[in-house]
């Protein structure tokens, strides 16, 4: 679980927030809100936060001029609606954000590489017109198949040449979902299995990891699974 | 389908693949209908039913169970009844044993499965619009 403490006034900025938190694919997280400087360090005597993200002006006023003491032991992010803020600190942020936050502002702040992230995207459903009935039908499938992966892969001692086979089941989702990078890892393990025999445990521990993530985004995003 | 459209059996276990075909299929406007069956016993199975109206040619996956798609080819091409339905392979792996192995056993053609959807289309555009064309 990550903590973050987001300082805002502004409510839409806060809901996005919580929004954006809540859509991510990967972790779980905790945001705590605060409308002032007050209200957050009351939060930091009370809970243990990862992370700092406040606006760069609370109350008409630059943060700089609120407790800039209360950020020093925090990696925080600052965000703001200007292009070129000028911030002069003692601390300096991580960063500084253009609003509105979005997920790829999250993913820089847990640090996730561009090698590591693989966006879940159901553009494919568009450009097929696909009805919401079948595009329901086909998630829940991929959600069943994918359970019923991680369900085998850690209860039951496959071969190598049986996990071969399920490893291949998985290429249609994960190109179903727009997911390339873990397409091409999936088919890599695969054929490195049916070549060698033997498994390459760390790719599998990541294409399991792959799986969670799609199976707690298909929880998020859809209503009916 | 009526009994004298010109169709397409797919065979192919994925219920996903299956499904996504079905999708980029229908985006087409094809004259060919469509039949789907899950392993190569089932599509034995199917073309013993419809001797009468056999598919215009075969899409064929290779990793499915209880009857692969090599084994299913040979049955095919060493029967007399079947031996002349194009048969084109239509798989995800691009190992190129398994594509010399396929023209070893006379299929009509061998496609890589693309990642991407609208090269996905494409090439169901273009098999279809070959195999249209074709006089068979």
């Amino acid at each position: 679980m990550i903590k973050i403490l987001y300082i805002e006034d502004d409510q839409l900025d806060k809901r996005n927030m919580d929004w954006v938190c809540s859509n991510i694919e990967t972790d779980s997280i905790e945001v705590f809100h605060a409308i002032d400087f007050k209200e957050a360090k009351t939060i930091l005597v009370q809970n243990t936060i990862d992370y700092i993200i406040t606006d760069q002006y609370i109350e008409e006023k630059c943060y700089t001029e609120h407790e800039e003491d209360l950020l020093k032991d925090y990696p925080y992010y600052v965000l703001t609606n200007s292009i070129n803020p000028t911030i002069k600190n003692q601390y300096p942020p991580q960063k500084i954000f253009i609003k509105p936050f979005v997920k790829k502002h999250l993913y820089e702040i847990l640090e996730y590489s561009e090698n590591q992230y693989d966006e879940i995207s159901l553009s494919y459903f568009d450009q097929f017109e696909t009805s919401p009935e079948l595009q329901e039908k086909m998630l829940h499938i991929i959600q069943e198949e994918f359970q019923d992966f991680l369900f085998k892969t850690d209860h039951t001692t496959l071969e190598p040449i049986q996990l071969a086979t399920l490893l291949h089941k998985l290429c249609s989702k994960f190109s179903l979902l727009g997911m390339e990078k873990t397409y091409c890892l999936v088919k890599e393990t695969e054929n490195a299995i049916r070549e060698t025999d033997t498994i390459d445990f760390k790719a599998l521990s990541t294409i399991k990891e792959r799986i969670k993530n799609v199976l707690l985004f298909l929880e998020n995003n859809t209503t009916t699974i | 389908m009526t009994s004298t459209t010109p169709y397409i059996l797919y065979l192919e276990d994925d219920e996903i693949e299956v499904l996504k075909f079905r999708l980029a299929f229908s985006s087409l406007q094809s004259t060919y209908g469509l039949e789907a069956c899950q392993n190569g016993e089932d599509g034995l199975l199917f073309l013993s039913q419809n001797k009468h109206h056999l598919p215009s040619f075969i899409l064929l996956d290779l990793n499915m169970p209880i009857m692969n798609g090599f084994e299913f080819l040979e049955k095919v091409k060493s029967s007399a009844t079947y031996k002349k339905i194009p048969i084109i392979i239509f798989s995800s792996s691009n190992n190129q044993s398994d594509i010399i192995f396929s023209y070893d056993l006379q299929v009509a053609g061998y496609f890589v499965k693309p990642f991407n959807p609208d090269d996905y289309k494409k090439v169901i555009e273009k098999i279809n619009r070959y195999w249209e064309e074709c006089k068979l």
